[in-house]
């Protein structure tokens, strides 16, 4: 029905004079269960749909949407489409998706209320017994259906009908000590777990958090080890897929253009392009249809991952990729890295803005504490470390054997030495 | 559809219709990366039934009645959770507030300014590597009504035209540097005949920072231009005197009326106009249909007021000040800024830089984040080092952080200049146009570096 909706839209705009176009349908329904400051707050159901138009003319390309897929409406998109694309310069490497053919269905169909309304119980309950100093400035637990249709002008016909739930939990504690930081976990399930506080390091974070109002700053500067948890983890990683994506490879700021087939990281560091996982669907926002590969094998770099229209106007292999990455785990367990560090900080947060594009950075350390000797000691405020995230990648000594899902991919700790501390 | 013929449900509840348009076109090295106009429309319910709030939205075609009862439907729901007293604080308002500016740009007209923009630039830098520019308008109408009698328009739009230049160093690795010139309305409100002289700025600067040195890691005294004190107006002690958050067991909550910073501090988030003139995200009632009001944060140092909503207003039984907002069709209402300021002082900034032996003079930054500890940080792109009162080299990229009631109370001079920018989001479960403004100030506090 989507897909038909999405085809006579494609007609239209063949019909309106535009060589080639890629048409994408979509109608999100939410479902959400809100916590706030410890209680049960609200609930929300919204209903979106949009409409996704790119289309070429003549070499030149422009794109559009709206949330209304009413005839009039898309009238006037088309008709709008049509004056901007003459204004857009001609470029070979525009393109639309091509022979791309599926039909998918994954994960739940109808939200189960009462699972949501008893797993939110359960964290407020779990809460409420073991951390009352925990305050749950926000917490959600989420259902959405997302249904999808992609068609273009090469006889790609794309549709999936996706269900998902989300949790998300944010807060801090406040006890006679004082405050602690900020801190948040999220990731995707099929359903909602009975054991809620067991998953995404909901517990772990609530005891750290716990342990975190008494922090203190660090004395002086010195060199040392760091102890990613997963989600400082994704800081680094972000960094390094922004430079092998689009806009660095384009703009000639990515320091792995012509790495391909280089070590560029630690021998322990391998990242997979994964399709498992609740969150992640089968095809990307371009159309394309989506295949696991490993994209870091033990340090070495195996492909750039431009966009379609990156890797046809820098001539590079196309790998298209969507939302999820594994990253394999180690041999090393938590506590043997933590007893391998004579002085540094496990890691729960990273507090900084984008590392330079020379991978140089600084940031503060957020939910952390000083490991002294191999023990894991007090919590730490206002400690900032720097290096430089290229270097980093490389100074990896441990990966842990345990690792988080996070509903997108698994994501474990990781070591990394020489950091500066101040 | 604009207004509809309202009729309340349950305890307390509201209606908004909300429109949004956005325009966004990128040129990486001539080639165009975006030419897209996106625009999104629809209506939203919420209704507060037995203490839990019930929220509908759809947009599609779903009647308000329709809308009015899945949110009511969801606010009983809630009832599993067992019983929850709530008061909401606060009146209604009635009014339409919109912005007329000049008429708006083309897509045509902004690619040709962007190709000539591109083209001057490989001409008078030779040296530089990559040039990006983006170009981006945005325009949010909202109808809000209530079962106070609220029946209020407001608009808010704002553009922004960036330039980012790279170049790079000795070793080849890239040095980047971005200017942009922000304001409210769209691409053709912007003030672009001054563009020229800012890139001219921009590659010195650049060159500067292509020479680069570390700074030194660890407490320094730091001059911040207008543009980061902003920054840190927003980051550091606004997000701490939201009201959610203090209720979410922000530091803040224990300290009102007590002194948290020097007395040459003084900071306000402005509902819709300072000194007389509308300000960049002027915000009268806000979607929750409360008259917008001025927040005297910290008055001379003494922590005053925080930012409400009507929840809020009503559990610290102060006055709801119009803080409420929504960015997209299907958000409710959460607590944000609107014009967050550190009013201006009466130093002059080149007598500030020359007070200093040993230090820092921080330009601009990327990014910023804030803590319930009032802990800040922002990312520092553009900085040169003081010595003896004079600018030394530039400094690479760094991040300033602390403790916002150290750093504050560590202010000994403000400077007389007031300059506000509207250029970026702020995060907090939704995105937020906000607008920030500030004068210099100097102070200490933590830089990383080596």
């Amino acid at each position: 029905m989507m897909k038909d909706s999405a085809k006579k839209i494609l007609s239209q705009l063949m019909d309106s004079g535009f060589d080639e176009a890629r048409v994408t349908l979509m109608n999100t329904q939410k479902d959400e269960l809100f916590l706030a400051h410890n209680k049960a707050s609200h609930m929300r159901s919204t209903e979106s749909g949009s409409l996704g138009i790119l289309a070429i003319r003549d070499n030149r390309k422009v794109t559009g949407s709206i949330t209304s897929s009413e005839p009039e409406a898309v009238r006037n998109l088309i008709s709008r489409l049509k004056e901007d694309v003459a204004t857009s310069p001609v470029d070979k490497a525009n393109a639309v998706c091509s022979g791309q053919i599926g039909s998918f269905v994954k994960g739940p169909r109808e939200m189960d209320r009462d699972s949501m309304i008893q797993g939110a119980k359960e964290l407020l309950s779990y809460r409420e017994k073991n951390y009352p100093g925990f305050q749950i400035e926000g917490a959600q637990v989420q259902y959405d259906l997302q249904k999808q249709a992609i068609v273009s002008s090469r006889g790609s016909e794309l549709e999936l009908s996706h269900g998902f739930y989300t949790i998300v939990l944010e807060g801090a504690s406040k006890d006679e000590h004082g405050s602690s930081s900020f801190n948040y976990t999220y990731g995707m399930t099929e359903s909602i777990p009975h054991d809620i506080q067991n998953h995404l390091n909901i517990s772990e974070m609530m005891a750290n958090s716990a342990l975190e109002t008494r922090a203190s700053k660090i004395d002086g500067k010195f060199t040392g080890d760091i102890i990613l948890m997963p989600l400082a983890a994704g800081g680094l990683f972000e960094w390094l897929f922004g430079q092998l994506e689009d806009f660095a490879l384009l703009n000639d700021s990515s320091l792995f253009k012509n790495s391909v087939g280089e070590t560029i990281a630690s021998d322990l560091l391998s990242i997979t392009h994964t399709l498992e996982g609740a969150g992640v669907p089968p095809f990307n926002r371009e159309g394309f249809l989506l295949k696991p590969f490993p994209q870091i094998e033990k340090g070495r770099l195996n492909h750039l991952i431009p966009g379609y229209y990156g890797s046809r106007k820098l001539n590079l292999p196309h790998y298209p990729t969507g939302w999820g990455w594994d990253m394999a785990p180690g041999g090393t367990s938590r506590e043997q890295m933590i007893s391998s560090v004579k002085r540094g900080a496990l890691v729960g947060r990273l507090s900084m803005g984008s590392p330079a594009s020379n991978g140089d950075f600084s940031g503060v350390i957020k939910n952390s504490f000083l490991i002294e000797d191999g023990r894991r000691t007090r919590a730490l405020s206002e400690t900032m470390i720097s290096g430089n995230a290229a270097q980093m990648l490389k100074d990896i000594t441990a990966v842990s054997r345990e690792v988080t899902n996070f509903g997108t991919g698994n994501f474990p700790w990781v070591q990394i030495k020489g950091v500066q501390f101040s | 559809m604009a207004f509809i013929n309202f009729t309340g449900s349950g305890d307390y509840s509201e209606y908004r219709f909300h429109q949004t348009r956005e325009r966004r076109i990128i040129m990486v090295d001539g080639s165009l990366l975006a030419n897209d106009n996106s625009q999104k429309q629809g209506s939203s319910s919420r209704v507060s039934s037995g203490g839990y709030w019930g929220f509908a939205s759809s947009t599609g075609s779903s009647a308000p009645g329709e809308l009015s009862n899945r949110a009511l439907t969801n606010a009983r729901s809630m009832g599993a959770f067992g019983k929850k007293n709530r008061s909401l604080a606060g009146d209604g308002y009635q009014g339409e507030h919109g912005f007329s500016g000049k008429p708006g740009m083309s897509a045509r007209e902004i690619i040709q300014l962007m190709e000539s923009i591109d083209s001057l630039a490989r001409k008078k830098y030779s040296d530089i590597s990559a040039i990006t520019l983006v170009a981006m308008d945005e325009f949010h109408d909202k109808y809000v009504q209530n079962s106070l009698g609220s029946r209020a328009y407001n608009n808010i739009s704002r553009a922004a035209f960036s330039v980012l230049m790279t170049l790079k160093d000795s070793e080849g690795k890239p040095v980047e540097l971005r200017e942009s010139v922000c304001g409210k309305g769209g691409v053709g409100d912007l003030d672009l005949s001054l563009l020229e002289e800012k890139m001219d700025g921009l590659y010195q600067h650049l060159l500067a920072k292509r020479e680069a040195l570390p700074a030194a890691g660890g407490v320094q005294t730091v001059v911040l231009a207008p543009e980061l004190a902003g920054m840190l107006a927003h980051e550091a002690m606004g997000h701490p005197c939201e009201a959610d958050l203090v209720m979410g067991g922000a530091v803040t909550g224990d300290l009102r009326g007590k002194r948290i910073a020097s007395d040459l501090v003084t900071m306000v988030d402005f509902a819709h106009s300072y000194k007389g003139r509308e300000l960049l995200m002027p915000v009268y009632a806000d979607d929750e249909g409360t008259p917008g009001e001025d927040v005297l944060m910290i008055k001379e140092g003494i922590l005053t007021d925080f930012m409400h909503s009507r929840e809020s207003g009503g559990h610290f039984r102060d006055k709801p000040t119009g803080n409420a907002r929504a960015y997209a069709p299907d958000d409710e209402p959460l607590i944000r800024m609107r014009n967050t300021a550190i009013l201006p002082g009466e130093s002059n900034l080149d007598e500030m830089i020359a007070g200093v032996e040993d230090g820092y003079y921080l330009m601009k930054t990327g990014n910023g984040q804030a803590d319930m500890t009032t802990e800040f940080m922002f990312g520092i792109n553009l900085g040169y080092r003081i010595i003896d009162g004079e600018l030394g080299p530039a400094i690479r990229d760094t991040t300033l952080s602390g403790s916002a009631l150290k750093m504050l109370g560590s202010v000994d001079a403000v400077s007389k200049d007031m300059v506000w920018v509207n250029s970026g989001y702020c995060g907090k479960k939704q995105p937020m146009v906000v607008s920030m403004g500030g004068p210099a100030i100097r102070g200490r506090a933590q830089l990383g570096g080596e």
